[in-house]
């Protein structure tokens, strides 16, 4: 056989078809397993950090005295390293366990040669660590969103490469039969995804763009970041939980084809509203207003597909935690949606452009939906690739509520007194050292929230580490036995 | 989905779309800007930065600062002094041409352009005004008359700001002993500072806190463009 | 797939036992997910009251929202001008955006001039004349315009006020001609004086023309720019429809 030929054969991910699907399906799960129980802890633990520093640093801005001797822990520099902490260490991992396990699922195909994915996830865990320490020795870059060192960026793409191909190769060789359209979010995802890193990362550090060009691939990335790779991956986990769960299919599917055109085509071209009255010319802001109204068109659909599936369910999706989050996540899209688009005019911009009102828009997409998504995945994936059941119901439960509680009393805070602070600013007659002092009881909120939410982390570490240390005792156990050395008549579980 | 063909075709435009129409667009339609005069024979403007002032701006990278100041004055001034003859249903009207505040609060003294930022290696344009507007900041009558503000206040912000919550940038001075005469550069600070040096010793400012300041100073978008005039 | 349709599972059996947590049994396999879904795709659900128009809703919404987008990104893009930043600016269609030299001049008094001539423009008795019904500032615009400039320095007495160690220092020399010329322009207009504006191009000639001289004493100026030269000035003609404005507002649009 020619090289081409082996190779091709050696990475085919096709099943064999004539099993039945239970059986196929828990063969899938079993052979993820190390790998999406990798993801899905590293993730965790980056999420457990960057919420710690995401709370070092809303208690600096009530008190700027606070561990405020030291270089490597001044604001900036804190600040800095909980958003990409929480960008490339919890979200792209959430992301990548997501997109292999559920692409492989849905296409029916095993993903072999498993020593791939470790070694990715190995590459990608160091980059993303030497990156975060590198910000807190030696500074950020400066470039919102892209703060890692731009060293760490040909390692990440390595390992981005090395998760991706999987996926992209599962949906290739899937099984035949119709695809979901969660397929369609997956592949779209994981084939934009390297294009707007790559670029951001030549045009700003490699080969840097002159001036404000510079800016504008910034705030382009990290809108595209948002809504054509966290956005899409999210929802194919929200299209698949709910009638997976419901057991009823999703009202309005054939709309679903119009959500995932009109996300990926206006997603895109939504960045320079960042930039409204800024330093780049009218008509670059005119387009970013224009993404952004657009962008209602597929948060709307996608709200009708998802809130009226689950509003004609509501006990079910009441009882299944899985679900609380899942419609959570969904709530929190259409939030964002509308009120992107209202903030995006330029009359609106001028008073919340450059206010808290754009980092807690920015929160409401990655915390709120997002993130609530990733949760409602790893609730539903971890026990069938692992084996077990979660443990605890109250420590479900714990997290569910903070994390909600917390994350709303986050973004609503961050716009109402974004909006305050913005309204204050374009007045001239208000001092500017007053608009400071005013935004005092926000910190205090900020500070509640931002706990709540590490604490509803650190539960939901808590029941996972349980969880895995069950598996990993099983697993262990049944090796023991296996080699004769665990005693004969012993349960093996 | 029955065309796989359409879906990566889709995909791919998409992705091109936005790239070309946004990114290669602005990069060929101001991507090369060049500095400009006002008139010929003016001289033009921005300037390249110069030797401490760059290391400066290294040093506001390296902490961050980036993260609470922006240096993006927005256009014209909430005083209106644009005004424009405007076609109207009920004939020409005298209107303004409105725009933001950051000029009546003496932020800048006009709106910043593409042009202002072609010699910045990184533009350092911000996103979050937790503190003021810095892009003209050397051209402030404070910050330009007293050039020991900027240090007093990187030291401990309280001083110049009560209430502020910037960081105070203390490891950027250094505490010594007091020679045969005290440093000419060594930081005065008032008498109800709670971090004075004791009796003897003397603060004085790095070569990271004096670039940090020259850079400050060096911000400065005092000059016209062919684009924008003062208003 | 019911996961419930197999006997209690093996050790190692990589299924989630029945019943569990956290989504528990699957109530639609993974096979029939997609399957029904395709089938949605070409079947959409009976028309029922009030869903059929959900599709019809969304196609206008649609049109609406790409009509009403389409039109603000032709009119409110600077017609993709690279160097046009103001999203207001229409080629050709309205006037050009002149200055309101008034305005700008109310700044610059206020930063300049304020301390010492008062924003009333009354002064201070003894120590700074009046500006306000003065006939200094008003006339010939060369005499203020010169004073500006290069300072002035003497015994005055401005309508009654006497000011017997007057000393202005050349204010105007950091000054742009522009502001220069907007601050006189609004002296001249405010506090009942009524004259013409300046013309930024005064300002640059006699700044040229002048160079580098000590303060002014009043009698030296007088006798080049003597008081008593006001003429009030004809009333402003309407403003033109729309690409005529006066010339004096034109050149310092520049």
């Amino acid at each position: 056989m020619c090289p081409c030929e082996s190779l091709v054969k050696e990475v085919d991910p096709r099943t064999d078809s004539t099993q039945s699907e239970p059986v196929l399906l828990g063969q899938i799960d079993a052979s993820l397993r190390g790998p999406v129980a990798l993801f899905f802890w590293k993730a965790l633990g980056w999420l457990l950090v960057g919420t710690v520093l995401a709370l070092i640093s809303a208690i600096k801005l009530a008190n700027p005295e606070f561990l405020a001797g030291h270089e490597f822990l001044t604001y900036g520099r804190v600040f800095a390293a909980a958003m990409d902490s929480l960008i490339y260490g919890w979200g792209c991992q959430a992301a990548f366990a997501v997109a292999l396990w559920l692409m492989a699922r849905l296409c029916r195909t095993q993903v072999k040669h498993l020593g791939v994915l470790y070694v990715a996830w190995a590459f990608w865990n160091l980059a993303v660590f030497w990156g975060v320490v590198d910000i807190f020795l030696a500074g950020p870059t400066s470039m919102p969103g892209l703060d890692l060192p731009p060293q760490a960026a040909p390692l990440m793409g390595f390992s981005y490469v090395m998760i991706a191909m999987w996926a992209v190769l599962c949906f290739h060789y899937r099984a035949p039969g119709p695809v979901y359209v969660s397929q369609w979010f997956l592949l779209a995802a994981l084939l934009l995804f390297p294009w707007i890193g790559f670029t951001a990362e030549w045009a700003i550090f490699f080969a840097p763009a002159r001036g404000v060009v510079q800016s504008l691939v910034n705030v382009w990335y990290v809108n595209s970041l948002l809504w054509l790779w966290f956005a899409p991956v999210a929802l194919a986990v929200i299209y698949y939980l709910l009638p997976k769960i419901l057991g009823r299919p999703i009202f309005g599917y054939y709309l679903s084809v119009m959500v995932f055109w009109t996300l990926i085509a206006f997603g895109g071209w939504a960045g320079p509203h960042y930039l409204v009255y800024g330093p780049v010319p009218a008509w670059v802001q005119s387009v970013g207003i224009v993404g952004n109204v657009m962008l209602v068109v597929p948060v709307l659909v996608a709200s009708l597909n998802l809130l009226i599936t689950a509003a004609r369910n509501p006990q079910d999706v009441w009882q299944s935690p899985v679900l609380r989050f899942a419609v959570f996540g969904a709530l929190a899209l259409a939030f964002a949606g509308f009120i992107g688009a209202w903030a995006s005019s330029r009359d609106i911009g001028l008073v919340v452009n450059l206010t808290q009102f754009t980092l807690g828009h920015a929160l409401n997409l990655f915390y709120a939906f997002f993130s609530m998504a990733m949760f409602a995945a790893m609730y539903y994936i971890i026990p069938r690739v692992l084996g077990r059941e979660w443990p605890s119901a109250i420590l479900i439960k714990t997290h569910f509520w903070s994390s909600a509680l917390g994350s709303a009393a986050l973004v609503f805070a961050l716009y109402f007194f974004g909006w305050r602070q913005g309204m204050a600013m374009d007045n001239p007659e208000v001092d500017f050292i007053s608009i400071v002092k005013a935004g005092g009881f926000l910190n205090e909120v900020r500070i509640t929230a931002v706990a709540l939410i590490a604490i509803g982390q650190l539960v939901l570490m808590v029941n996972f580490g349980w969880m895995a240390a069950g598996a990993v005792c099983e697993c262990g156990c049944s090796c023991l036995a296996r080699l004769g050395l665990f005693p004969a008549g012993g349960k093996a579980r | 989905m029955k065309n796989l063909s359409v879906l990566y075709c889709g995909i791919l435009a998409v992705l091109i779309a936005p790239w070309c129409g946004l990114i290669l667009a602005s990069n060929v339609q101001y991507g090369g800007l060049q500095p400009g005069a006002t008139e010929d024979g003016d001289p033009v403007y921005p300037k390249p930065a110069s030797g401490i002032a760059e290391q400066g701006r290294q040093v506001y990278i390296e902490m961050g600062c980036v993260y609470c100041h922006t240096q993006q004055p927005r256009p014209a001034s909430a005083e209106v002094m644009l005004v424009q003859t405007v076609k109207t249903k009920e004939g020409p009207k005298i209107e303004p041409v409105f725009l933001s505040p950051d000029i009546a609060r003496a932020w800048a003294k006009r709106g910043a352009v593409a042009r202002d930022y072609i010699y910045q290696s990184r533009p350092l344009l911000g996103f979050m005004r937790i503190g003021p507007d810095l892009a003209d900041v050397g051209a402030h009558p404070i910050a330009a008359a007293d050039s020991d503000w900027l240090y007093l206040h990187l030291y401990d912000p309280q001083i110049k700001s009560p209430g502020s919550v910037m960081p105070p940038f203390r490891f950027l001075f250094t505490l010594q002993k007091i020679g045969d005469q005290p440093t000419p550069a060594a930081l005065k600070l008032p008498d109800s500072e709670p971090l004075r040096a004791p009796a003897g010793y003397e603060i004085v400012p790095t070569g990271r806190a004096k670039a940090l300041v020259a850079y400050l100073r060096s911000l400065n978008m005092d000059y016209e463009l062919p684009e924008v005039a003062y208003p | 797939m019911s996961d419930s349709t197999s006997s209690s599972p093996s050790p190692t059996d990589p299924r989630p036992a029945p019943g569990g947590l956290a989504g528990g049994a699957d109530s639609m396999g993974d096979q029939a997910l997609q399957t029904l879904h395709a089938k949605l795709l070409r079947d959409k659900e009976e028309p029922n009251e009030g869903f059929s128009l959900i599709p019809i809703f969304l196609i206008f919404l649609g049109c609406v929202l790409v009509y009403v987008n389409g039109i603000y990104l032709a009119t409110h893009s600077g017609a993709f001008h690279g160097d046009v930043f103001n999203d207001h600016w229409v080629p050709g269609g309205n006037g050009p955006a002149v200055l309101d030299m008034n305005k700008l001049g109310a700044r610059v008094f206020k930063d300049n001039c304020a301390t010492c001539h008062q924003p009333d423009g009354m002064g201070k008795e003894g120590a700074y004349p009046p500006l306000a019904g003065s006939p200094w500032p008003v006339g010939n615009p060369a005499r203020a315009i010169k004073i500006i400039l290069a300072g002035m320095s003497g015994p005055i007495t401005v309508l009654g006020h006497s000011v017997p160690n007057g000393a202005m220092t050349p204010v105007g020399a950091t000054l742009p001609d522009l502001q220069i010329a907007a601050v006189l322009t609004y002296v001249r207009d405010t506090w009942g004086n009524n004259d013409t504006e300046v013309d930024p191009a005064l300002v640059s000639q006699i700044r040229a023309d002048l160079g580098k001289r000590g303060p002014w004493t009043p009698e030296e100026i007088l006798q080049i720019h003597p008081l008593g030269d006001y003429k009030p000035p004809a009333p402003p003609a309407p403003p033109a429809a729309t690409d005529a404005p006066a010339p004096a507002a034109a050149s310092a649009a520049k």
